[in-house]
This record gives structure tokens, C-alpha cells and sequence, in this order.
């Protein structure tokens, strides 16, 4: 794809026309032409609006898609990686990469997909850097955050810890797909496309990776004793 | 595009406390981890984004390390099995001389009984009493034992890639892993070696680039009476006779003794040129020609070449088997073919100690033929390309003799360098010899 920008007409400020080749949404060999009129606010902006707002450099998109996106790629970060203080660093990771490649996006109505998809792949990367950081035995151990800030209950928190030790124990590709079907909760296609995998290998590494950790769940003997009171920490019983 | 609580389990097979409770853990991560405790625990500020705004460079902070430790895996990978390698592999031998004391310059004293060498991969050496022996090189494949005088009992561990030499006068005695008891005169020019185990490969005066000796054999050259003697005669037993007690008297051991040419085939043990294809030997299996060779089949070598084609074997054989063919040929006193095959080795292989040997053979070959011109033609030869090769003395000390027929300048020069070269030398006296006429 690319993207060829001229101004329209002199005397029209900011107004640009971007070509936009080989789009999948115009499903045509023809340029596709969207313009960008920047209104006062992107706010309410839709993912196409602010696409183009990103590709024409607004500062105010930039903005918008950190406002927009950022709660979403810290809570996958959070919930796939565990609480860990580089989280920081990978998120900024994500939105560098992202701004660096949403012109390559052809459809902006999947815009959301994109940036799952960027995330999914920082995820991975950082996973399989953190297994090699660990078997070479490099310096660096990864500091861990203090989880008291999102759960009170003690017992809770120390299965939580306990469950991301047993997904460590994932490879990158199954531990990321495990998270987004059954944490996030995202549908199985969405599942395989932000892993680039099809749909029929994401199945078959689900119900494996489900079998998988069931079974490691199951034979740890500290779980199971946590597991009745963590209960109650949900429901905000227990106290600190 | 979320999905339902109720596709969580990807089967729906039963239900089992591994399944529920991997269910529950999933509701708490889902839960403690929400997006309202992210936002407010971890909020989405300003300041975020302003940071990205202004690392630019943050994208290349995280690939170091990712190039440092390719970096360091690809070093590893390089490095690691060299050092494994060089962990591996042994460090030069070291001696111990057992009842006796090493001079400067690794000549072996005697002490009051017999004195032993002792290496230590466990070789060992033993020492005939009026034995002067003398360490020489020692590598982490072998060494160099050189015998000046006397008999020595020697055992040799085999091991793969071993490359030791005993050395007893002129002669030059190749051992793998085998025990044998070598002696050599001073005084007389004897040479005697039985083979108790293994075999071993002689070379020097008379025998040239020589002979495989194998187990429950003895060879015996006689170098002043031009005499060589392969038999199974028994090696004597300690106390050792002395050497020149033995070399002077050497009729009773010796049925009758190979003088010449052609006095190979009067005597069935000798094996040197032996015209008896059909020997003991010949029934051995042989797996190879090398193997052919060394068990004294040399017949059998010749007709394999046949078989295959002396063309083919000349043009295209692999260097053994042109090594083994020359060989074969010159025992058989084949000195047509034994020639062909040492020019072409010649020719084919000048990089190889073998390649360079064969001009030394071709020497020999011409000097048997009659050939004195061609004779000392291919021993300069051979003193040119490798002066400081296995047969370098042997190159000089026949063209020094030969010369000595015709230009006598030619022969004062060539003993002057011999005497200079190889003062011990087995042509030493005879470089005196014509330096005083």
C-alpha cells in the first residue's frame, strides 16, 4: 500500500487528500481517495476518522488513540505478562510501533485488531526474550509490581502469583492465545487473527493449552488450599 | 467480539476440579486485573505519551540486548566446541626414568639395574644393559626414542593417531601400539627387532623405505655384510647378548643369510620381494592393500591392481593404493611397475611425505638398474625437495658412494655435508674414507 499526499486547492490550510492504494476495504484496483477534514475534537472520532488523523500526523489524533487504546494494551499486557515493572517499557514499545505502522493499515476499521495484533506480538517477543534472558542466566531479573494495589485479599493475591508461575511454564504463542480467549474473552477468530494462526490451529491450542493447565492447576497442592478462600476475596471478605 | 462465559472451556467434555478450578482462576485474574483496577491503579496520563514522544530511540533500547545476546550465542557456538576441543585433547607426554637419571639433553644414564622409561600414556621402555637411548621429541601423539646403541624392550600403548618412532642407528622403526624388542650394534651395524604384538614398519640401509614387520617376527640387517634376514626366530632372552657379540656371530641364528639381489627367494620367511604370492599370508583376509601390504601379501597387492587396472590405479588411485602398489612392486622386484607407481605417486601427490619419498625410491630403483646417473639424479632430487626428510642421510650417503666412482669433487663435497649433517651416520666412515684420499 501506498499513501501519495497533495494539497487540494490553495488557501485550504490543513485540508490534505491521501490516496490510498490497495485498500482491502475498497476491494478495487482503483485509488481509493479519503479525505481528511480535522474537526475541532477527535474524541468522538471513529477508528476511520482517526486513522486518517494519525496518518496525516494530527498531534490531537496521537492523543486520541493513547487515550483510547492505552487502558486496553496495558490491561492485556497486565493479564497475559503478569504484573511486572517493564510493562511500562512495553507499552510504550507497542505505541511506537503502532504509530510507525498505522499507515500501513489498510482497512481502518479494523483498527482495534491492528493494535491487539501489535500487542500480541510485543507479548510474544517479550516472552521468548524473558525464557532466553532466563536460560542463559543473563543479569536483569524481571522486578515484579506489587499486586496489594489490585487485590486486598492476601490469599487471592498468592494464587494470582502461583497461576502466572504455571503459565510460564506456556510457551509464548499458547500462554498469549490462553489469555485472550478466556481472560479477555475475545472471540476465536479474533484469537487467531491477532496470533496470525487459523482458526483451526488456535482450536487445537486451545483445548491443549486448556488440558494443560488444568492439570498443572490441579496437582498444585498450595492452589488448592487457596483456591476456597480467594473466594471470598472476590467477593471483598477478606481483608488484608 | 467477546466471547460468552459459557464457551470457556474449549471441549465439553466433565467437568473436573483441575477444569474448575483453572475456571475460578481465570475469573479471579479476569477480575483483580480489570480494566477499572488497570485505569486506576496504572492510568493512562499525559505524561505516557509525552516520554514516547521523546524516546525515539526506545525502539533500539530493546534490540541491544536482543544483538548482544545473538552476538554472544553465535560467539558460543564458535567458541564452545574449541574449547571443548582443546579440553579434550591431551597436552604433550611426559617421562619418568625409572632407575636411572636424564642428562640435558635427554640422554638416558643408567643406573645399577635395568633402567625403564616410563611415558605417561603407559608406555614403556625397557633398557638392555650396555643400552645408550636418548628421548627426543614428544608430542601428545608419541615421540621420538632414540636407540645409539644396544637393546631395548619397548611396549607401546595403541591408541588412535599415536605416532611414535624408535629410532636405533640409521634405521627408523614406525610404531603404533605394539611390543617389540629393537637392537641396534654401534660397532658392528647390526640391526635386530622382533615383533611380539602389532607390527611395525622399518625403513633404512638396505631395506630403503622397507618393510612391515609383523608379530612373531625378526628382522635382521647386517649392514657392513650387505645382509637382511626375515625369519620367526624367538627373541633371546634377558640377559641380552651383548650387540656386537651378537652381530659377529649371527650364523647361528641365521639359516642362511639374503646377500644381494634375488637372495630373497632362497630363503621362504623372507618377505622381501618374495616371489611366493602363495605364502601364509595370502589366505589371510585382506581388507585393504594397506592391510595386504603390511600382513607381506604383496602378490596379492599387485594382482588387485591388475584386476582393477594398472592405468586406473596410476591415474585415479587414491594415494594408499599407489603407496601399496609401489611398495608391493618393489618387492616383487616389479621395478617397471614399482617405478611407474612411484612417479605417478610422485607426480599426483608432491605435497605428501609419500610423494616426496617416492623420489627417493626412484633413486633407489635406478641404483638397482644400474642407473648410477639417474640414481644420483633422483637423490639430489629428493635432497632438494625434503633435506630434512626421513631419508635425507640415506639420499646423500648413496650419491656420496656412487659419485665416489666418478667425480671425486662431486663426492668430497657430498661427504664433507654428510659429516657435517650426520656425524653418527650409517656413511660416516665411509665420508671420512673419501675425504682422506
Amino acid at each position: 500500500m501506498t499513501l501519495q499526499r497533495d494539497h487540494r486547492g490553495p488557501g485550504t490550510g490543513r485540508s490534505l487528500v491521501y490516496h490510498l492504494n490497495s485498500m482491502k476495504a475498497s476491494r478495487t484496483d482503483r485509488p481509493a481517495l479519503i479525505a481528511y477534514l480535522p474537526s475541532a475534537t477527535l474524541a468522538d472520532a471513529d477508528d476511520v476518522a482517526l486513522v486518517r488523523g494519525l496518518v496525516a500526523g494530527d498531534p490531537r489524533a496521537t492523543r486520541e488513540a493513547w487515550r483510547r487504546f492505552g487502558p486496553m494494551v496495558r490491561r492485556i499486557l497486565l493479564r497475559t505478562l503478569g504484573p511486572e515493572s517493564e510493562l511500562e517499557d512495553l507499552s510504550q514499545e507497542v505505541f511506537i510501533t503502532f504509530f510507525d505502522r498505522v499507515k500501513t493499515l489498510r482497512d481502518p476499521r479494523t483498527l482495534t485488531a491492528f493494535i491487539m495484533s501489535i500487542t500480541t506480538f510485543k507479548i510474544r517477543h517479550h516472552l521468548r526474550w524473558r525464557w532466553l534472558r532466563r536460560w542463559l542466566v543473563l543479569p536483569g531479573q524481571v522486578e515484579k509490581l506489587e499486586l496489594r494495589s489490585f487485590q486486598p485479599n492476601a490469599e487471592a493475591r498468592e494464587a494470582l502469583v502461583r497461576f502466572f508461575k504455571i503459565l510460564d511454564r506456556l510457551n509464548a504463542v499458547d500462554r498469549t492465545a490462553f489469555t485472550l480467549r478466556f481472560v479477555e474473552e475475545l472471540e476465536l477468530r479474533d484469537v487467531a487473527a491477532a496470533l496470525d494462526l487459523s482458526l483451526a490451529t488456535t482450536k487445537r491450542r486451545l483445548t491443549r493449552t486448556w488440558k494443560r493447565l488444568a492439570c498443572l492447576v490441579r496437582t498444585d497442592p498450595a492452589l488448592s488450599e487457596l483456591l476456597p478462600a480467594f473466594d471470598k476475596g472476590i467477593e471483598g471478605g477478606a481483608s488484608v | 467480539m467477546r466471547g460468552t462465559r459459557d464457551d470457556l472451556r474449549p471441549t465439553g467434555g466433565p467437568v473436573d476440579a483441575g477444569d474448575e478450578a483453572l475456571r475460578r482462576l481465570v475469573r479471579l485474574t479476569r477480575e483483580t486485573l480489570s480494566e477499572e483496577a488497570t485505569r486506576e491503579v496504572w492510568p493512562v496520563d499525559e505524561n505516557g505519551l509525552r516520554r514516547l514522544q521523546r524516546a525515539p530511540e526506545r525502539s533500539l533500547r530493546l534490540r541491544w540486548p536482543v544483538v548482544s545476546v545473538l552476538g554472544l550465542a553465535a560467539l558460543a557456538a564458535v567458541v564452545a566446541p574449541i574449547g571443548w576441543f582443546a579440553a579434550r585433547r591431551p597436552g604433550p607426554l611426559t617421562f619418568e626414568v625409572i632407575d636411572g637419571t636424564v642428562g640435558t639433553a635427554g640422554e638416558i644414564h643408567q643406573g645399577r639395574s635395568g633402567t625403564r622409561i616410563h611415558f605417561s600414556d603407559g608406555s614403556d621402555i625397557a633398557l638392555g644393559r650396555e643400552a645408550r637411548a636418548q628421548v627426543g621429541v614428544l608430542a601428545a601423539e608419541g615421540g621420538r626414542i632414540v636407540l645409539s646403541n644396544g637393546r631395548a624392550h619397548t611396549f607401546f600403548v595403541p591408541r588412535p593417531h599415536t605416532r611414535w618412532q624408535v629410532v636405533a642407528g640409521p634405521y627408523i622403526v614406525q610404531v603404533t601400539g605394539t611390543i617389540f624388542d629393537v637392537q641396534w650394534s654401534e660397532g658392528n651395524q647390526a640391526f635386530d627387532i622382533w615383533l611380539q604384538k602389532g607390527s611395525v614398519r622399518v625403513s633404512g640401509p638396505l631395506i630403503g623405505d622397507g618393510i612391515v614387520v609383523t608379530h612373531g617376527h625378526h628382522l635382521l640387517t647386517r649392514v657392513k655384510d650387505n645382509k637382511i634376514l626375515l625369519d620367526s626366530q624367538a627373541e633371546p632372552a634377558e640377559p641380552l647378548v651383548a650387540p656386537e657379540a651378537a652381530a659377529a656371530e649371527p650364523a647361528p641364528i641365521i639359516p642362511e643369510p639374503v646377500t644381494g639381489e634375488g637372495a630373497e627367494s632362497s630363503h621362504p620367511s623372507v618377505n622381501l620381494g618374495a616371489g611366493g604370492g602363495g605364502s601364509a599370508h595370502a589366505a589371510l583376509p585382506a581388507r585393504s592393500w594397506s592391510r595386504r601390504l603390511a600382513r607381506g601379501d604383496f602378490e596379492a597387492v599387485v594382482a588387485a591392481a591388475e584386476h582393477r587396472g594398472i592405468e586406473s590405479v596410476l591415474a585415479r588411485g587414491p594415494l594408499s593404493q599407489l603407496s601399496a602398489l609401489a611398495d608391493a612392486a618393489r618387492y616383487t622386484r616389479r621395478s617397471r611397475l614399482a617405478g611407474r607407481a612411484l612417479v605417478a605417486e610422485r607426480e599426483r601427490f608432491p605435497e605428501t611425505s609419500e610423494g616426496r619419498e617416492a623420489t627417493f625410491f626412484l633413486g633407489n630403483l635406478a641404483e638397482d638398474a644400474g642407473d648410477q646417473r639417474g640414481a644420483v639424479s633422483w637423490y639430489g632430487r629428493y635432497l632438494r625437495e625434503d633435506a630434512s626428510g626421513t631419508y635425507a642421510a640415506q639420499s646423500l650417503g648413496r650419491k656420496m658412494l656412487i659419485e665416489s666412482d666418478g667425480s671425486r669433487t662431486a663426492a668430497r663435497a657430498d661427504a664433507a655435508d654428510y659429516l657435517r649433517r650426520f656425524p653418527a651416520g650409517s656413511y660416516a666412515d665411509a665420508a671420512r674414507l673419501i675425504l682422506k684420499q
